[in-house]
């Protein structure tokens, strides 16, 4: 079986990273892209911290020194002949996708009230109303912090979180060389905004924006 | 790592270690959960498969609000 961490341009230097399993990554060629790749005799990915690490770890080995596409967690093959089939037929859309994420790194942005707002209503109308007035919370503090920090980014998107509703997650798209500039930002944002707690994490390969996910939101070049 | 306005020149990655990041527990804790919402739901998907074992997701899905709360922010790591 073949797990892939990824997909990039020809590499520029040696790969030297584990992956799952502590299997040796690989990187398999394909016309002009190379799959980052290890192979396992058996393997069923738990999205644990140790495989999630792990998966992180040999996409950054590459994302050090180049652009690179992460895959999803837990994308397997066959056989290497299956992973060559499925990225030839897609080589130019990868290529471009390539192309888009040149340079740039992924921050996540998260934005957290620090008193509740979804209160705790039974049921019944007060419920749904709670409900309402929470989820325009989350709106209007997503189109702010959009409106604060687009200037600093290439792109950005409203991420699918595994927190709790009363986040608003935002994942940014951000020249590599404007990270600390995007930092501080956040810093200012957190000043303005004392009762809501902000964290921002990165920085991370593209994994927001290298695929058919949620739609973009509103970004300009930085 | 970072919470607040102290996102390190040097790059966050995992695992994270003492002597590489200097941030609480928590923060680690904030930065599994990112990652982890990227792996799931981002990421290129190519038409291989995409092979889930059933997983101890609970570890990681905490309470956020309380758990970024207690991190202190504003240049605290």
């Amino acid at each position: 079986m073949i797990y892939l961490y990824g997909i990039t341009r020809q590499l520029r230097e040696p790969l030297e990273a584990s992956g799952l399993q502590d299997a040796p990554v690989e990187a398999v060629e394909v016309e002009s892209l190379t799959a980052i790749c290890s192979r396992h005799r058996h393997l069923e990915p738990r999205p644990d911290a140790e495989s999630c690490w792990a998966h992180e770890h040999a996409v950054e080995a590459v994302m050090n020194s180049q652009a690179i596409l992460p895959a999803r967690f837990g994308t397997t093959f066959p056989s290497v002949e299956a992973l060559r089939e499925e990225i030839g037929r897609r080589t130019l859309e990868l290529r471009r996708c390539l192309a888009e994420v040149d340079g740039c790194v992924e921050l996540a942005v998260r934005i957290n009230p620090l008193t509740s707002t979804g209160g705790q209503a039974a049921h019944g109308r007060q419920y749904l109303l709670d409900k309402l007035s929470a989820q325009r919370l989350r709106e209007a503090l997503a189109e702010s912090a959009l409106a604060c920090l687009r200037e600093f980014a290439v792109d950005s998107r409203l991420a699918t979180s595994q927190s709790g509703e009363d986040t608003v997650s935002i994942s940014y798209l951000v020249r590599a060389s404007g990270v600390e500039r995007f930092s501080r930002a956040v810093g200012r944002l957190q000043r303005r905004w004392p009762e809501f707690a902000l964290s921002c994490t990165g920085p991370w390969a593209p994994y927001s924006f290298v695929g058919d996910q949620t739609p973009s939101l509103r970004g300009e070049a930085a | 790592v970072s919470i607040g306005e102290s996102l390190p020149a040097s790059r966050r990655s995992g695992p994270p270690t003492d002597d590489t990041r200097p941030v609480g527990q928590s923060g680690r804790d904030v930065a599994l959960i990112d990652l982890l919402d990227r792996l799931l739901a981002g990421g290129v998907v190519l038409s291989g498969h995409i092979t889930l074992a059933a997983a101890d997701i609970d570890l990681v899905q905490v309470d956020l609000r309380a758990l970024i709360s207690s991190v202190p922010v504003g240049g605290g790591r």
